[in-house]
């Protein structure tokens, strides 16, 4: 075996023995640090609970139906603030900085408005995506290279190709890339919005154990969830280099928290 | 160019002004922004809230603290010894990436829901920022800047004060700007969620009391707040780089 | 494969001797050996009889790539190595200034590099080497990056300043002009792995200057120098293919 994997390996296998050994040692209350072991042995009991399919399917919806309002608002209006160099200048800043506050605190006049149901997840969803969807589509338009355009108008391209064969290709990438940040947000403000205000999904659940103080279930929900996120994060990071891999990744900045 | 984008800004605030004043937004929901912005002015000038903000910037300075130093070590660690970069950079990335905020019950049960959970989840996620940049800052720093160094003979630790990190500083230092935008997100966001402490706790109160005009304008004023604190280190950051 | 085989240069004191050859024929590692920057190869190199096996403080060395320290104003980077060893700031900064207006950059002594244009940067460069005051100058392709104008026009003033400081220099370089103008000696490397094909003397007159670019005399060497530089770079180019191949197939 590589030096890589056995550093990695030793230290899960440091992490998870200290883990171990200090909720066994009775130095912290089981309330605090229930052992590893435990925390994976309620894995099946939460997945197996009635409500979890529920939960899973409410976080679900709302981070889906979110994404896809953010992308709906936000490439649009990316593309459009992209679309001259005047209109970026005037408009980046203003999204950057808007971009760069907690948008959770949107959370209460989205209630207000949508009510304490699934609605205003998903809004909340939409509102955090749409940011970092917005800035990186702008981004991608302002940064087509203009000699690409300059040699395929030459070559004879028509405006729809033009479109078709040289925008496309090269915003592509950063498009989806802050696609792939803004489902990130979206996850992110989801779920902390179910654990404010919510009866259903998988932040409510965790807050739940929390508040019943099953400690040892909670742990394990937000495993289940941090695991699932990073997975769709991967896969989705996967998906994106196939489809561009001619090109380099660039992503725009953009806040990855809700 | 700001003028331009003030504009922008009032005449949407105007609009909306007219909207609630001819219902066609309920002003039940939405108050006039006129009386928003005034209760904004209100707010600015009272002690209590100024209280607020500064819980709010003492606990981002705290949790900036903690994962600047943290950051800072970690990251010249991963790329001191290159195994330990390859084990573990992919790993910071990822995590990086990941929904640490949402993590936030295990800080309540173990630090207790106050203050220092909320420092102490700010400053885990911000940490990951500083290492990658500290990190990649270094291993940025072309050969030829360090083989001016060894051409002149200097000293490991010459050659670390006075090439690799006036070199690497630049990137360390957006680094850490990210890491305080983080820390703000991240103290206003758990703030507002567990009512506890400066602004966040504002926005909650407001919302749970069904003051609607309080509620637009401590949003607003957050907005405001944190434009105007990341505006600063932006400047900053510039000021610093040249 | 090793990069270098069987290369046997004496440089003599004063000499100004280019290296030029087809790309990839190993020329900047000949200068790394000499600067002592890449060590663990076999062979000898010596300096005045000592054997190099280190950076030598009598060698100084001027990169192909930017490294002018941007944090630093022009001054301060001239400075470095002699705020390193611990000179006096009066003493470093006179030093520093003098250098400074050998290279025709007095005026710009407080601005960054990163105001400055390629040319005057790599000046900025140079004279950080120079300042020094190394017996022997070794550089790698140190106007590489910049346009023809100004690599003539620096290529003189490297010349003058080497001939009023009596420095021993190795210069390497793709551009034959630039080698001939400036060297006593043109040395040929072969394609990969490189060794020395031919030495070609450049019996021009010691005070030159950019018109002999226009004399016969000078035509004839650059015939002379590309006619075995020509075949080599030709193989150079078939090796290169062949290595793309190999790479795509594999």
């Amino acid at each position: 075996m590589n030096r890589v994997w056995t550093l990695r390996i030793g230290a899960a296998v440091v992490f998870l023995g200290l883990w171990e050994g200090l909720a066994r040692s009775g130095l912290v209350l089981d309330t605090v640090l229930p052992p590893a072991t435990e925390v994976f042995g309620r894995i099946q009991d939460v997945v197996t609970q009635s409500d979890f399919g529920q939960d899973v399917y409410a976080s679900l919806y709302e981070v889906v139906i979110g994404v896809a309002i953010g992308a709906l608002v936000g490439m649009p209006f990316g593309a459009f603030m992209g679309s001259s160099r005047y209109l970026y200048r005037l408009l980046d800043p203003l999204v950057y900085y808007v971009g760069a506050v907690p948008k959770i605190v949107l959370f209460p006049i989205l209630i207000l408005f949508l009510g304490t149901g699934v609605e205003s997840k998903v809004g909340i969803a939409a509102i955090s995506a749409a940011f970092p969807i917005a800035i990186n589509t702008a981004l991608a338009v302002q940064e087509v290279n203009p000699m690409h355009v300059k040699a395929a108008k030459s070559l004879g391209a028509s405006r729809s190709q033009l479109y078709r064969f040289v925008y496309t290709p090269a915003i592509l990438g950063p498009v989806l890339a802050g696609a792939r940040l803004g489902l990130g947000v979206a996850i992110t403000a989801a779920l902390l919005g179910e654990t404010k205000v919510a009866n259903v999904g998988l932040g409510f659940r965790a807050i739940e154990y929390y508040s019943r103080l099953q400690i040892a279930e909670m742990y394990a929900l937000l495993l289940i969830v941090f695991v699932g996120a990073a997975l769709i994060n991967l896969g989705l990071s996967g998906l994106i280099r196939r489809a561009t891999h001619y090109q380099q990744q660039r992503v725009g900045a953009a806040a990855s928290v809700a | 160019m700001w003028i331009v984008r003030i504009a922008v800004i009032v005449v949407f605030l105007v609009l909306v002004e007219i909207a609630v004043r001819t219902e066609l937004i309920n002003p039940f929901f939405v108050p006039r922004p006129s009386e928003a912005v005034a209760r904004m002015g209100t707010r600015l000038t009272d002690g209590e809230f100024l209280g607020l903000v500064a819980v709010t910037l003492g606990e981002t300075f705290a949790g900036f603290a903690l994962a600047a130093v943290v950051g800072m070590v970690v990251g010249f660690l991963l790329w001191r010894s290159r195994s330990l970069g390859d084990a573990f950079e992919p790993l910071v990335a990822a995590l990086f990436s990941s929904p640490i905020v949402l993590l936030y019950p295990i800080f309540l049960v173990i630090l207790g829901r106050n203050s220092t959970a909320i420092v102490a989840l700010a400053a885990v996620f911000a940490v990951l920022p500083t290492i990658l940049f500290t990190k990649q800052a270094l291993s940025a720093v072309s050969r030829t800047m360090l083989n001016v160094g060894r051409s002149l003979n200097l000293s490991a630790w010459s050659n670390f004060r006075h090439i690799l990190l006036p070199a690497a500083a630049p990137t360390i230092f957006t680094g850490l700007r990210i890491a305080l935008t983080y820390v703000l997100i991240v103290v206003v966001a758990m703030e507002y969620i567990l009512q506890i402490g400066g602004l966040g706790r504002f926005v909650s109160e407001s919302s749970l009391l069904f003051r609607a005009t309080d509620l637009y304008a401590s949003v607003g004023l957050i907005v405001i707040i944190s434009a105007a604190f990341i505006w600063a280190i932006n400047r900053l950051e510039k000021l610093v780089q040249r | 494969m090793s990069a270098l085989q069987h290369i046997d240069l004496d440089v003599r004191k004063g000499e100004f001797v280019s290296v030029v050859g087809p790309s990839g024929c190993g020329k900047s590692t000949l200068l790394s050996t000499v600067s002592g920057l890449l060590t663990g190869f076999d062979g000898r190199i010596t300096v005045r009889g000592d054997e190099i096996k280190g950076p030598h403080p009598d060698v100084g060395v001027v990169f192909q790539e930017e490294s002018t320290f941007p944090w630093r104003n022009v001054l301060k980077n001239v400075e470095f190595g002699l705020e390193m060893r611990g000179v006096s700031k009066e003493e470093r900064r006179r030093k520093a200034m003098e250098i400074l207006t050998m290279v025709g950059l007095e005026d710009f002594a407080k601005s960054y590099p990163g105001h400055l244009s390629g040319g005057m940067k790599q000046r900025v460069a140079i004279a950080r080497t120079l300042v020094m005051e190394p017996s022997i100058l070794l550089m790698d392709e140190p106007f590489g990056a910049l346009d023809e104008q100004t690599r003539i026009i620096l290529g003189e003033e490297l010349l003058r300043i080497q001939r009023a400081l009596d420095q021993t220099v190795l210069l390497i370089t793709h551009n034959i002009q630039e080698a001939i103008l400036l060297s006593d000696r043109v040395v040929v490397l072969s394609a990969r792995p490189g060794r020395i094909k031919a030495i070609v003397d450049i019996k021009l007159p010691k005070q030159r200057d950019s018109t002999l670019l226009a004399t016969d005399e000078f035509a004839g060497l650059v015939g002379q120098v590309w006619s075995v530089l020509r075949e080599e770079s030709l193989r150079a180019f078939a090796q290169e293919q062949n290595n793309d191949e190999e790479t795509t197939h594999a």
